[in-house]
């Protein structure tokens, strides 16, 4: 048992880590219920944030099955995702409260 | 002394079914430390064990849940269980409300590990039953295209029929981040027994097995999100099949 806890605790130690200071910060904007842009390219291979504002005045929801992340973003409020280190390729994601907004992660 | 002898024999199987007789916990779910802040859902988890021993075949338990994401670090959600013992003759009770709540200690994938606490007061709706609290880490680590989560949980019975001290629970599960709508994994689910003093390895339950985790982005006003398989019973304190399934469907408003 006391191994069991001392794995949790080097765990948690982990988790306590700083992030990286010098992770990409990419914004993405959701306006009249699109996003802006919608396409975006990022680095492929590195940890990226996500930077979401949603400048209408009802929630949206950035989801992407791709990139396994959601959440919900109230309006007027910004929100952070971090995705990543991402294989070069294109990820899809949407808004899951108006499904038809969509966007795209090019990462190159 | 001869007496002593088959009571000594018999006492090894007597205690092992009388861990078969209660359901290793009331449902089969992993949890992952993510709050969803501003989501509303309802879910629904189930599982039928099946064994060729009587005495160990029939375990079911049911639940209903309404949840809720109410702050960036917290979620709340209110269930009510079913259950039905192993074995023959067992009817299917309404067994417990329980208050779940998920407390997020980390964004998702922004450093090593993810992190969040679990803690969950159930209160019995069964006589000579014990309430119970459960708590503990949730941990998920995204790593060579798995997405890995463990829950380490420790339970604690209340009240008069309360056992003396807590039990150990653990849930694992990694799923394979084919970034599909249907992708597979395995779940792993076991309770060893009491903390600090483990039961023999026979008369602890272990289960493990393939599961299926899919989601459907729109249906009707929302979406749903469902996983389901069957477990393998690796002690024989576990029957020998679990088939569990576990679906959430998020109502956007």
């Amino acid at each position: 048992m006391q191994v069991l806890l001392s794995l949790v605790t080097l765990f948690l130690l982990g988790a306590a880590a700083p992030a990286l200071a010098d992770t990409p910060e990419i914004a993405i904007a959701i306006k009249g219920q699109q996003f802006v842009p919608s396409e975006v390219e990022v680095p492929a291979g590195a940890k990226i944030r996500l930077a979401v504002r949603n400048e209408d005045t009802v929630p949206a929801e950035f989801e992407s099955t791709e990139l396994h992340r959601e959440q919900v973003v109230i309006g007027g409020q910004q929100i952070t995702i971090f995705v990543g280190p991402l294989d070069p390729g294109s990820y899809e994601f949407f808004n899951d409260f108006h499904p038809q907004s969509r966007g795209r992660l090019i990462a190159k | 002394m001869p007496l002593l002898r088959p009571i000594c024999g018999a006492l090894p199987v007597a205690l092992a079914l009388a861990m078969a007789a209660r359901p290793a916990r009331a449902d089969f779910k992993v949890w992952y430390p993510d709050a969803e802040y501003g989501e509303t859902a309802i879910e629904t988890i189930g599982n039928w064990g099946h064994d060729p021993v009587a005495a160990r075949r029939g375990e079911e338990s049911f639940t209903e849940e309404v949840e809720r994401g109410l702050t960036p670090w917290w979620r709340t959600e209110l269930e009510l269980e079913q259950e039905r013992l192993p074995g023959p003759g067992q009817a299917t009770n309404f067994s417990q409300v329980t208050s779940e709540n998920l407390f997020q200690f980390t964004q998702r994938g922004e450093y090593w590990l993810d992190a969040g606490f679990f803690f969950e007061y159930g209160q019995t709706m069964l006589p000579k039953t014990p309430s119970e609290i459960t708590f503990g880490p949730v941990l998920r680590k995204e790593i060579f295209h798995t997405i890995d989560t463990v829950n380490i949980f420790f339970e604690k019975d209340l009240g008069n029929y309360a056992s003396a001290g807590p039990s150990f629970l653990y849930a694992w599960e990694t799923r394979i981040d084919l970034g599909t709508a249907v992708e597979p994994g395995f779940q792993a689910y076991g309770a060893p027994g009491a903390f600090g003093h483990f039961a023999p390895l026979g008369q602890q339950d272990h289960r493990l097995g393939p599961m299926l985790f899919g989601t459907v982005a729109v249906l009707g006003p929302g979406s749903l999100k469902w996983n389901a398989g069957i477990l393998f019973g690796l002690t024989p304190a576990a029957p020998r099949e679990t088939i569990r399934w576990q679906a959430e469907y998020e109502i956007h408003f």
